[in-house]
Protein backbone atom coordinates (compact mmCIF):
# COMPACT_ATOMS: atom_id res chain seq x y z
CA UNK A 1 0.00 0.00 0.00
CA UNK A 2 1.35 3.43 -0.93
CA UNK A 3 2.45 5.53 2.02
CA UNK A 4 1.22 9.06 2.58
CA UNK A 5 4.37 9.98 4.47
CA UNK A 6 6.73 12.54 2.94
CA UNK A 7 10.00 11.41 1.39
CA UNK A 8 11.89 12.91 4.29
CA UNK A 9 9.73 11.09 6.86
CA UNK A 10 10.23 7.79 5.00
CA UNK A 11 13.96 8.40 4.94
CA UNK A 12 14.05 9.04 8.68
CA UNK A 13 12.04 5.86 9.24
CA UNK A 14 14.52 3.95 7.05
CA UNK A 15 17.33 5.34 9.20
CA UNK A 16 15.55 3.77 12.17
CA UNK A 17 15.67 0.35 10.48
CA UNK A 18 12.32 0.41 8.69
CA UNK A 19 13.03 -1.42 5.42
CA UNK A 20 9.41 -1.04 4.27
CA UNK A 21 9.85 2.74 4.39
CA UNK A 22 12.93 2.46 2.19
CA UNK A 23 10.98 0.29 -0.24
CA UNK A 24 8.32 3.00 -0.49
CA UNK A 25 11.03 5.50 -1.43
CA UNK A 26 12.35 3.16 -4.12
CA UNK A 27 8.89 2.60 -5.59
CA UNK A 28 8.23 6.32 -5.59
CA UNK A 29 11.46 7.38 -7.31
CA UNK A 30 12.62 4.37 -9.32
CA UNK A 31 11.23 5.68 -12.62
CA UNK A 32 12.96 9.04 -12.41
CA UNK A 33 16.24 7.50 -11.28
CA UNK A 34 16.12 4.98 -14.12
CA UNK A 35 15.14 7.55 -16.80
CA UNK A 36 17.83 9.97 -15.73
CA UNK A 37 20.56 7.35 -15.66
CA UNK A 38 19.48 5.99 -19.05
CA UNK A 39 19.43 9.38 -20.74
CA UNK A 40 22.82 10.35 -19.37
CA UNK A 41 24.73 7.11 -20.10
CA UNK A 42 22.65 5.90 -23.05
CA UNK A 43 22.77 2.19 -22.20
CA UNK A 44 19.97 0.28 -20.47
CA UNK A 45 22.15 -2.26 -18.69
CA UNK A 46 24.53 0.37 -17.37
CA UNK A 47 21.64 2.65 -16.42
CA UNK A 48 20.03 -0.13 -14.37
CA UNK A 49 23.27 -0.81 -12.48
CA UNK A 50 23.86 2.87 -11.81
CA UNK A 51 20.31 3.64 -10.71
CA UNK A 52 20.33 0.63 -8.35
CA UNK A 53 23.70 1.70 -6.97
CA UNK A 54 22.27 5.17 -6.31
CA UNK A 55 19.49 3.73 -4.16
CA UNK A 56 21.93 1.52 -2.28
CA UNK A 57 24.13 4.54 -1.59
CA UNK A 58 21.06 6.28 -0.18
CA UNK A 59 20.40 3.25 2.02
CA UNK A 60 23.99 3.05 3.25
CA UNK A 61 23.96 6.72 4.19
CA UNK A 62 20.54 6.62 5.86
CA UNK A 63 21.97 7.20 9.37
CA UNK A 64 23.72 10.36 8.17
CA UNK A 65 20.77 11.74 6.15
CA UNK A 66 19.64 15.22 7.12
CA UNK A 67 16.60 16.71 5.33
CA UNK A 68 18.36 19.95 4.42
CA UNK A 69 17.31 19.53 0.80
CA UNK A 70 14.38 17.75 -0.84
CA UNK A 71 14.97 13.99 -1.02
CA UNK A 72 14.29 14.06 -4.75
CA UNK A 73 17.15 16.49 -5.34
CA UNK A 74 19.39 14.45 -3.04
CA UNK A 75 18.69 11.30 -5.07
CA UNK A 76 19.23 13.08 -8.39
CA UNK A 77 22.57 14.34 -7.15
CA UNK A 78 23.71 10.79 -6.37
CA UNK A 79 22.45 9.45 -9.72
CA UNK A 80 24.19 12.27 -11.62
CA UNK A 81 27.46 11.82 -9.77
CA UNK A 82 27.50 8.04 -10.38
CA UNK A 83 26.64 8.50 -14.06
CA UNK A 84 29.26 11.17 -14.71
CA UNK A 85 31.93 9.14 -12.85
CA UNK A 86 30.93 6.09 -14.90
CA UNK A 87 31.24 8.01 -18.19
CA UNK A 88 34.67 9.30 -17.22
CA UNK A 89 35.90 5.76 -16.60
CA UNK A 90 34.24 4.26 -19.67
CA UNK A 91 36.42 3.32 -22.65
CA UNK A 92 36.55 5.89 -25.47
CA UNK A 93 33.54 5.62 -27.74
CA UNK A 94 33.33 5.45 -31.51
CA UNK A 95 34.93 8.29 -33.42
CA UNK A 96 31.64 10.06 -33.95
CA UNK A 97 31.57 10.70 -30.19
CA UNK A 98 28.06 9.39 -29.71
CA UNK A 99 27.07 7.72 -26.48
CA UNK A 100 25.83 4.14 -27.14
CA UNK A 101 22.31 5.44 -27.34
CA UNK A 102 19.66 2.77 -27.71
CA UNK A 103 22.28 0.08 -27.95
CA UNK A 104 19.80 -2.29 -26.43
CA UNK A 105 16.47 -1.05 -27.70
CA UNK A 106 14.54 -3.92 -29.26
CA UNK A 107 14.78 -3.89 -33.04
CA UNK A 108 11.06 -3.45 -33.48
CA UNK A 109 11.11 -0.44 -31.18
CA UNK A 110 13.94 1.15 -33.11
CA UNK A 111 12.12 0.59 -36.38
CA UNK A 112 8.93 2.07 -34.97
CA UNK A 113 10.60 5.28 -33.89
CA UNK A 114 10.20 8.20 -36.19
CA UNK A 115 13.12 9.68 -37.99
CA UNK A 116 12.74 12.73 -35.78
CA UNK A 117 12.90 10.70 -32.57
CA UNK A 118 16.06 8.96 -33.76
CA UNK A 119 17.56 12.31 -34.65
CA UNK A 120 16.70 13.66 -31.18
CA UNK A 121 18.36 10.69 -29.48
CA UNK A 122 21.47 11.01 -31.62
CA UNK A 123 21.64 14.76 -31.00
CA UNK A 124 21.38 14.37 -27.22
CA UNK A 125 23.95 11.58 -27.31
CA UNK A 126 26.36 13.88 -29.13
CA UNK A 127 26.43 16.43 -26.32
CA UNK A 128 29.24 16.53 -23.75
CA UNK A 129 28.20 14.70 -20.58
CA UNK A 130 27.62 17.79 -18.44
CA UNK A 131 25.51 19.53 -21.12
CA UNK A 132 23.52 16.35 -21.66
CA UNK A 133 22.96 16.08 -17.90
CA UNK A 134 21.67 19.66 -17.73
CA UNK A 135 19.27 19.00 -20.64
CA UNK A 136 18.02 15.77 -19.07
CA UNK A 137 17.41 17.26 -15.64
CA UNK A 138 15.87 20.49 -16.90
CA UNK A 139 13.72 19.41 -19.85
CA UNK A 140 13.07 15.74 -19.26
CA UNK A 141 12.90 15.56 -15.47
CA UNK A 142 11.37 19.03 -15.09
CA UNK A 143 13.67 20.24 -12.35
CA UNK A 144 13.82 23.98 -11.77
CA UNK A 145 17.00 25.90 -12.52
CA UNK A 146 17.93 25.85 -8.83
CA UNK A 147 17.18 22.13 -8.42
CA UNK A 148 19.20 21.33 -11.54
CA UNK A 149 22.13 23.31 -10.13
CA UNK A 150 21.87 21.48 -6.79
CA UNK A 151 21.68 18.08 -8.49
CA UNK A 152 24.77 18.93 -10.54
CA UNK A 153 26.55 20.45 -7.53
CA UNK A 154 26.88 23.65 -9.51
CA UNK A 155 25.53 27.18 -9.66
CA UNK A 156 22.40 28.44 -11.39
CA UNK A 157 24.51 30.61 -13.70
CA UNK A 158 26.78 27.73 -14.65
CA UNK A 159 23.73 25.59 -15.47
CA UNK A 160 22.28 28.40 -17.58
CA UNK A 161 25.51 28.50 -19.59
CA UNK A 162 25.48 24.71 -20.05
CA UNK A 163 21.87 24.80 -21.23
CA UNK A 164 22.54 27.68 -23.62
CA UNK A 165 25.47 25.83 -25.24
CA UNK A 166 23.51 22.57 -25.37
CA UNK A 167 20.54 24.26 -27.03
CA UNK A 168 22.78 25.79 -29.70
CA UNK A 169 24.18 22.34 -30.55
CA UNK A 170 20.76 20.74 -30.61
CA UNK A 171 19.31 23.47 -32.80
CA UNK A 172 22.09 22.91 -35.31
CA UNK A 173 21.73 19.11 -35.31
CA UNK A 174 17.94 19.20 -35.39
CA UNK A 175 17.68 22.17 -37.68
CA UNK A 176 15.90 20.12 -40.37
CA UNK A 177 12.98 19.64 -38.02
CA UNK A 178 12.67 23.25 -36.93
CA UNK A 179 9.91 25.25 -38.56
CA UNK A 180 11.12 28.06 -40.80
CA UNK B 1 20.35 43.92 -21.38
CA UNK B 2 22.53 42.26 -24.00
CA UNK B 3 21.43 39.36 -26.20
CA UNK B 4 23.82 36.92 -24.53
CA UNK B 5 22.42 37.64 -21.07
CA UNK B 6 18.81 37.63 -22.29
CA UNK B 7 19.23 34.31 -24.08
CA UNK B 8 20.86 32.73 -21.04
CA UNK B 9 17.72 33.61 -19.05
CA UNK B 10 15.20 32.42 -21.67
CA UNK B 11 15.00 29.01 -20.13
CA UNK B 12 13.94 30.38 -16.74
CA UNK B 13 11.80 32.99 -18.47
CA UNK B 14 9.73 30.23 -20.10
CA UNK B 15 9.55 28.31 -16.79
CA UNK B 16 8.47 31.48 -14.96
CA UNK B 17 11.31 31.21 -12.50
CA UNK B 18 12.63 34.76 -12.85
CA UNK B 19 11.98 37.52 -10.37
CA UNK B 20 9.54 40.23 -11.43
CA UNK B 21 12.40 42.60 -12.14
CA UNK B 22 14.32 40.03 -14.23
CA UNK B 23 11.16 39.08 -16.11
CA UNK B 24 10.51 42.69 -16.94
CA UNK B 25 14.08 43.17 -18.21
CA UNK B 26 13.95 40.08 -20.44
CA UNK B 27 10.49 41.02 -21.67
CA UNK B 28 11.65 44.51 -22.59
CA UNK B 29 14.65 43.10 -24.47
CA UNK B 30 12.49 40.58 -26.39
CA UNK B 31 10.17 43.36 -27.44
CA UNK B 32 13.03 45.08 -29.25
CA UNK B 33 15.19 42.14 -30.42
CA UNK B 34 14.06 39.86 -33.28
CA UNK B 35 17.07 37.55 -32.85
CA UNK B 36 16.17 36.83 -29.23
CA UNK B 37 12.51 36.34 -30.16
CA UNK B 38 13.67 33.68 -32.65
CA UNK B 39 15.80 32.13 -29.89
CA UNK B 40 12.72 32.01 -27.63
CA UNK B 41 10.68 30.31 -30.37
CA UNK B 42 13.51 27.80 -30.93
CA UNK B 43 13.62 27.05 -27.23
CA UNK B 44 9.89 26.31 -27.10
CA UNK B 45 10.14 24.13 -30.22
CA UNK B 46 13.15 22.26 -28.83
CA UNK B 47 11.33 21.48 -25.59
CA UNK B 48 8.47 20.10 -27.68
CA UNK B 49 10.52 17.77 -29.87
CA UNK B 50 12.67 16.52 -27.00
CA UNK B 51 9.55 14.70 -25.85
CA UNK B 52 9.80 12.60 -29.06
CA UNK B 53 12.45 10.45 -27.43
CA UNK B 54 10.94 8.78 -24.38
CA UNK B 55 13.05 6.47 -22.21
CA UNK B 56 12.43 2.73 -22.47
CA UNK B 57 10.29 1.17 -19.72
CA UNK B 58 12.02 0.43 -16.44
CA UNK B 59 13.31 -3.17 -16.26
CA UNK B 60 11.01 -5.59 -14.44
CA UNK B 61 11.85 -6.37 -10.81
CA UNK B 62 13.99 -3.25 -10.47
CA UNK B 63 12.70 -2.27 -7.04
CA UNK B 64 12.68 -5.86 -5.76
CA UNK B 65 16.37 -6.30 -6.52
CA UNK B 66 17.26 -3.09 -4.71
CA UNK B 67 15.25 -3.98 -1.60
CA UNK B 68 16.73 -7.51 -1.54
CA UNK B 69 20.25 -6.07 -1.57
CA UNK B 70 19.33 -3.55 1.11
CA UNK B 71 17.93 -6.36 3.28
CA UNK B 72 21.17 -8.35 2.91
CA UNK B 73 23.21 -5.29 3.78
CA UNK B 74 21.05 -4.55 6.83
CA UNK B 75 21.44 -8.13 8.13
CA UNK B 76 25.21 -8.02 7.62
CA UNK B 77 25.42 -4.71 9.52
CA UNK B 78 23.35 -6.13 12.40
CA UNK B 79 25.63 -9.19 12.68
CA UNK B 80 28.71 -7.00 12.62
CA UNK B 81 27.30 -4.73 15.35
CA UNK B 82 26.46 -7.71 17.60
CA UNK B 83 29.97 -9.15 17.23
CA UNK B 84 31.48 -5.76 17.97
CA UNK B 85 29.35 -5.28 21.13
CA UNK B 86 30.30 -8.76 22.44
CA UNK B 87 33.98 -8.09 21.87
CA UNK B 88 33.79 -4.71 23.62
CA UNK B 89 31.95 -6.26 26.59
CA UNK B 90 34.53 -9.06 26.97
CA UNK B 91 37.39 -6.57 26.93
CA UNK B 92 35.67 -4.41 29.52
CA UNK B 93 35.30 -7.39 31.88
CA UNK B 94 38.93 -8.40 31.48
CA UNK B 95 40.22 -4.86 32.00
CA UNK B 96 38.01 -4.29 35.05
CA UNK B 97 39.12 -7.55 36.71
CA UNK B 98 42.76 -6.79 36.01
CA UNK B 99 42.40 -3.29 37.44
CA UNK B 100 40.69 -4.61 40.56
CA UNK B 101 43.40 -7.24 41.14
CA UNK B 102 46.13 -4.67 40.66
CA UNK B 103 44.50 -2.25 43.11
CA UNK B 104 44.15 -5.01 45.70
CA UNK B 105 47.78 -6.08 45.32
CA UNK B 106 48.98 -2.49 45.51
CA UNK B 107 46.95 -1.87 48.67
CA UNK B 108 48.31 -4.97 50.37
CA UNK B 109 51.89 -4.16 49.50
CA UNK B 110 51.54 -0.57 50.72
CA UNK B 111 49.96 -1.71 53.93
CA UNK B 112 52.66 -4.28 54.61
CA UNK B 113 55.42 -1.77 54.00
CA UNK B 114 53.79 0.84 56.24
CA UNK B 115 53.21 -1.74 58.95
CA UNK B 116 56.85 -2.72 59.03
CA UNK B 117 57.90 0.94 59.37
CA UNK B 118 55.38 1.62 62.13
CA UNK B 119 56.53 -1.34 64.16
CA UNK B 120 60.13 -0.22 63.93
CA UNK B 121 59.20 3.34 65.01
CA UNK B 122 57.30 2.59 68.25
CA UNK B 123 57.62 -0.89 69.65
CA UNK B 124 56.48 -0.17 73.33
CA UNK B 125 52.82 0.65 73.28
CA UNK B 126 52.22 -1.80 70.52
CA UNK B 127 53.65 -4.72 72.42
CA UNK B 128 50.33 -5.54 74.10
CA UNK B 129 48.39 -5.05 70.91
CA UNK B 130 50.91 -7.14 69.08
CA UNK B 131 50.41 -9.90 71.58
CA UNK B 132 46.70 -9.77 71.03
CA UNK B 133 47.16 -9.72 67.30
CA UNK B 134 49.54 -12.62 67.52
CA UNK B 135 46.81 -14.77 68.97
CA UNK B 136 44.48 -13.61 66.28
CA UNK B 137 47.01 -14.12 63.58
CA UNK B 138 48.06 -17.49 64.92
CA UNK B 139 44.43 -18.56 64.91
CA UNK B 140 44.25 -17.61 61.25
CA UNK B 141 47.51 -19.36 60.39
CA UNK B 142 49.21 -16.03 59.71
CA UNK B 143 51.73 -16.22 62.56
CA UNK B 144 54.67 -14.97 60.46
CA UNK B 145 52.93 -11.62 60.14
CA UNK B 146 53.00 -11.23 63.94
CA UNK B 147 56.67 -10.23 63.69
CA UNK B 148 55.66 -6.96 62.21
CA UNK B 149 53.24 -6.07 65.04
CA UNK B 150 51.72 -2.63 65.58
CA UNK B 151 48.47 -1.22 64.30
CA UNK B 152 49.66 -1.11 60.73
CA UNK B 153 47.48 -0.88 57.65
CA UNK B 154 48.26 -4.54 56.99
CA UNK B 155 47.16 -5.49 60.52
CA UNK B 156 43.98 -3.50 60.17
CA UNK B 157 43.23 -5.15 56.84
CA UNK B 158 43.80 -8.62 58.21
CA UNK B 159 41.71 -7.84 61.33
CA UNK B 160 38.85 -6.67 59.13
CA UNK B 161 39.12 -9.71 56.91
CA UNK B 162 39.09 -12.10 59.81
CA UNK B 163 36.24 -10.24 61.45
CA UNK B 164 34.28 -10.63 58.30
CA UNK B 165 34.86 -14.36 58.21
CA UNK B 166 33.44 -14.71 61.72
Amino acid sequence: MESSLSDEALMLAAAGGDLAAFEQLVLRHQESAWRTAYRIVGCQREAEDLAQEAFLRVFEARDRYRPTAAFRTYLYRIVVRLCLDHLRKRRPLATDGLAPVDGQLPAEQQAAESERAQAVRAAIGSLPANQRTAIVLRYYEGLSGRETAEAMDSSVKAVERLLARARKTLEVRLGDFFPD
Amino acid sequence: MRCREAQSKLDRFVAQELTSAERAQVGAHLASCAACRRALASLRWLQEILADAPAPPIPGGFADRIVARARTQQAATARSNRASRFEQSAWKTILFSAARAAALAAGLLLGLLMGRDTWRASPGPQAVAAAQQTDLLAAAGLAPLAEWGGDSLAQSYIRLTLAGER
